[in-house]
């Protein structure tokens, strides 16, 4: 995916020379840009900022001890009518068809700017994910996979439970792998190829284990919707819809078990993963390795593995040290459990920040190519989008973390019966926050490159 | 599969065991996780105050106390409600403090950035 921006954006920055070159007008605003002393706030100082803004909202936190308003503001909800039987039919009908399109489209179209490829990671992996922690979760309804398994007959083998949902975890990881490695965030065939693989598995399974246990379980696509779906503020209740506060559900997100905790580790990772790998540190390395006559695949996949397990491994340890700091005697492993839903949040906000100007420089394209699937037409349209907009994915990734502490504060008072107690347990989480949020800014203040 | 599955699948905490935790809310405030079993792990040679009503174990006996006031508050003898004003109490006055210490860090923070804002 980053490889396809990182074209588009070469595309957009040669329409905005042209531009320049054309308008007459913007020769003379040159003279007075020179001329006006450019305010450039250096990136550390960012870093530094983030951070720290990170470390105020948990002090400020901190004030909040009343634990029945803690409760209440979580707590808070309006409900609304679930949708209607037309409603759900035309959510399956339009999940089947898009399915079919995609498929069809990416095999016969054409091989440059398909218009099924963008839709895959634009409209879907990007812009459809923002709607599942944005709004609401509609993956239930929408998921094709889960329409065409209802209608095959199932065998309901009983799902084997020391798997866990380590399937999940791996085929997230698998999928990431996948898509930094191939040319399927290019080139329509290949992606064909793998949505096809994915569709053959996951009929398989949940024609084997039953389509509830296979999605609720084993399926990557259908859990990263609902962890990042506890984030929304629409949620779905057994009798209609709920209306909450941002964040406020994810209290009562139950992450069962190690596997769980860490796919939402997973899920963190993913993103920062394709950040990580398409700075100019990583293309430096990427092209020494390469240069050293070693195939980077293998190299992507231990890049991936190795900080995956930093990410968990760092994450765990975090949850003993709560566990000596909160003064407690709940197991690290509930520990862990119990604060992985704040994850979420700051997930959210870092996949927001990572794909937003990705998702809006490209939306007019989509529409164009949607129009004309099988052909290619002269001309790909692409939203410019002002400097400024870098503000708003900053934004993004500090609101994800202030939701986060929010989430985390909740949590600890929810689990310790002393206020103290409940802040203290704390500290650990907030400094990998703090450590996090600076990571995440300076991968956004990265400049984006074609990496090998 | 029926339509209230799917809807089922979407609801946080609706999957199988946790099914009536999550109908119950979470009231068990300062409690712990719901289920006991697997949920505590003491250390075998440190002093251990467990709960006579649920049997949490505390490292703690003001946290104990405290735990019994929030959960159990219905079911107090005289002395535990004792125990549990005397434990909040002492509470209060260390949350004051660590709260001064917290405001008193964030306006440091604060004037420290502010300064390096001027010089950068």
């Amino acid at each position: 995916m980053s490889r396809l921006r990182t074209r588009l954006a070469g595309g957009v920055a040669g329409l905005l020379a042209l531009l320049a070159v054309a308008d007459p007008a913007l020769a003379h605003g040159g003279a007075v840009a020179s001329s006006r002393r450019t305010v450039t706030v250096p990136t550390w100082l960012v870093l530094m900022t983030g951070g720290a803004a990170v470390g105020a909202s948990f002090l400020l936190a901190t004030f909040v001890t009343d634990r029945a308003m803690v409760r209440a503001v979580d707590g808070w909800r309006r409900l609304a009518p679930g949708p209607g039987r037309l409603a759900r039919g035309a959510a399956k009908a339009v999940g089947v068809l898009g399915l079919v399109a995609v498929l069809a489209v990416a095999a016969v179209g054409p091989t440059e700017n398909n218009a099924a490829v963008l839709f895959v990671w634009v409209g879907w992996w990007a812009g459809y994910t923002m709607t599942t922690y944005l709004v609401g979760n509609s993956w239930p309804g929408v998921n094709p996979w889960r329409t065409l398994a209802g209608l095959l007959p199932t065998l309901d083998e009983s799902y084997p439970d020391r798997l866990g949902s380590w399937p999940a975890v791996l085929a997230l990881l698998a999928l990431i792998w996948v898509e930094t490695v191939s040319p399927i965030t290019d080139d329509p065939r290949p992606l064909a190829a793998v949505v096809v693989a994915y569709t053959l598995a996951t009929l398989a399974g949940a024609t084997v284990y039953g389509a509830d246990t296979w999605f609720r379980r084993a399926d990557p696509m259908a859990r990263v919707f609902r962890y990042y779906g506890a984030v929304a503020p629409v949620q779905r209740t057994g009798d209609g819809l709920s209306l909450r506060l941002p964040g406020g559900a994810l209290s009562e997100l139950r992450v069962g078990d190690d596997s769980e905790v860490a796919f939402v580790v997973a899920l963190l990772w993913a993103t920062t993963f394709d950040g990580f790998v398409s700075t100019g540190v990583w293309a430096d390395i990427a092209g020494t390795v390469r240069a050293a006559g070693v195939p980077l695949a293998p190299v992507y996949l231990a890049v991936l593995a190795g900080g995956f397990g930093l990410f968990l491994g760092g994450y765990r340890l975090s949850s003993r040290v709560a566990r000596r700091t909160g003064d407690t005697y709940l197991s690290t492993a509930t520990v862990a459990r119990r604060f992985a839903p704040s994850l979420l949040a700051i997930a959210a906000g870092y996949h927001l920040a990572h794909y937003l100007s990705f998702l809006l420089s490209l939306a007019p394209a989509i529409v164009v190519l949607a129009a004309t699937p099988l052909s290619t037409p002269p001309q790909v349209p692409v939203l410019p989008l002002p400097v400024w907009f870098d503000l708003v994915g900053m934004t993004a990734i500090l609101l994800g973390h202030v939701l986060a502490i929010w989430v985390a504060h909740a949590t600890a008072y929810d689990l310790f019966p002393g206020r103290l107690q409940a802040v203290r347990s704390q500290y650990p989480f907030i400094a990998v926050m703090v450590f996090y949020t600076m990571t995440s800014l300076w991968l956004l203040a990265q400049p984006e490159v074609t990496t090998p | 599969m029926s339509e209230r599955d799917a809807a089922a699948e979407d609801v946080p905490g609706r999957s199988e065991q946790e099914a009536t935790a999550a109908t119950a809310g979470p009231t068990h405030v300062g409690t712990g996780p719901g289920p006991l079993e697997g949920g505590f792990d003491p250390p075998a040679s440190a002093d251990v105050f467990e709960c006579g009503y649920c049997g949490r174990p505390f490292a703690e006996e003001d946290l104990l106390a405290l735990h019994r006031g929030h959960a159990h508050s219905d079911q107090l003898s005289e002395p535990e409600q004792a125990a549990f004003e005397a434990a909040y109490e002492t509470e209060t006055g260390e949350m004051r403090r660590f709260q001064l210490k917290a405001a008193g860090l964030v306006v440091l923070l604060y004037f420290l950035l502010l300064m390096v804002y001027a010089l950068v």
